[in-house]
């Protein structure tokens, strides 16, 4: 005799299983490696420790910044004045995302809350993709801090062209092929006219309420976005903890290696856009002008805690796109420049 | 998990890893206020990510 079990008796929480299943691989293996490398746990939990305080104070400050940039935005910015100015074609709406970041001056950590909000309020694609990509490093902070460390040269302007570049690219590619409702979580797609924010009342249309209002927009966005800002820098430290650096230095020689060296360690490192001109400094000697100029291109678009917090926005797929198009075109903008400048 | 637990968790957490770093840096005095004020954060954060998945 058949039984007809109702589906829900046994619940198959798949997702969960395989996400408890890689938590479980990464902490063995972590703890693995650190015994099989003879180090001390309890150092290895130090050094973790303190990789993860420092990846994760230094963004929490830009995170509360383009937070509270997204509830002003929300509150101030009306959705017919931002598609008032908009450019009528996919391509100058990609360029015109890349000059966004001029306006709202964020690193990775606050363009995802911004550009969420601004999806919300009715930005195309093509514009949000370039903004979330070519921000990090278009606005005057990120320029200073190269040109200090670089000087007015070849880097600076590189670092320039290829960001551009690069945004321009992968934001059209992915507005000619892909549907927003497709591709953005729904609360990130456009809001109803009607109830853009129906969970936020105004209170009032004074300008005390309206601020009031952004601040409660900014914090809600802050939590929302920082869960997955502690994943994120979790998940970073634990790799440069259990990663030995000086070993993929050793491998980091020749023009493709060593700019695909520069980028991984851009990923892992998770460095902020604002000073990783500073540590790309510390490896000019070391590695090759296209790596140099890759890594600092690639790493402001993306890294491991900007990809997490990127899932928040987008549809898992996208966001396997937004990390790979980049990675490719930044690999190939760095080992054509290195074999043009015969390295 | 309840909001409550993961407020709890992401305290112990916060406290963990600051108290961690605090040894690290050979000041635990040190580590430890900065751990409290890490697993707020933390524990903020994860709760409201609980509250908001039930």
């Amino acid at each position: 005799m058949q039984i007809d079990l109702p589906r829900k008796a046994f619940p198959l929480p798949i997702k969960r299983v395989i996400f408890v299943l890689l938590t479980a691989l990464v902490l063995s293996a972590s703890i693995y490696q650190a015994l099989r490398a003879g180090d001390d746990l309890y150092l290895t939990a130090s050094v973790f420790a303190t990789r993860f305080l420092g990846i994760f104070i230094e963004a929490v400050p830009f995170l509360l910044l383009g937070s509270l940039t997204s509830g002003l935005i929300e509150t101030f910015v009306k959705t017919d004045d931002i598609l008032r100015f908009l450019p009528r074609s996919r391509l100058g709406a990609a360029l015109g995302g890349t000059l966004l970041g001029l306006v709202f001056p964020v690193c990775e950590c606050g363009v995802v809350p911004v550009t969420r909000r601004l999806f919300r309020k009715g930005l195309p694609l093509s514009m949000g993709v370039a903004f979330l990509l070519a921000a990090p490093f278009m606005n005057p902070i990120v320029f200073a801090s190269t040109y200090i460390a670089f000087g007015f040269g070849g880097v600076l302007i590189g670092r320039a062209l290829l960001t551009v570049l690069v945004a321009v690219i992968v934001a059209t590619v992915i507005g000619s092929f892909a549907d927003p409702r497709e591709v953005l979580k729904p609360t990130s797609a456009k809001a109803g006219e009607e109830h853009s924010h129906h969970h936020h009342p105004q209170g009032g249309s004074g300008l005390g309420a309206k601020l009031f209002s952004a601040l409660q927009i900014g914090a809600d966005d802050f939590f929302e976005m920082g869960r997955f800002l502690i994943l994120g820098s979790g998940l970073a430290a634990l790799l440069q903890t259990l990663v030995p650096q000086d070993s993929l230095l050793a491998l980091g020689s020749g023009p493709i290696m060593s700019v695909l060296f520069m980028q991984i360690l851009a990923f892992l490192l998770s460095v902020c856009s604002t000073v990783d001109s500073f540590l790309a400094l510390a490896f000019v000697n070391t590695f090759s002008t296209g790596a140099i100029i890759s890594f600092l291109s690639f790493g402001p678009m993306v890294d491991i805690k900007s990809t997490l917090m990127f899932t928040g926005v987008f549809r898992r797929k996208i966001v396997f796109y937004l990390v790979l198009l980049p990675f490719v075109l930044n690999l190939l903008a760095g080992v054509l420049i290195n074999v043009a400048l015969g390295y | 998990m309840q909001p409550n637990l993961l407020f709890a968790v992401g305290i112990v957490l916060g406290l963990a890893v600051g108290v961690l770093f605090g040894f690290s840096i050979g000041n635990v005095a040190l580590g430890m206020p900065v751990g409290v004020v890490l697993g707020l954060l933390i524990g903020l954060i994860m709760s409201k990510a609980g509250s908001d998945q039930t």
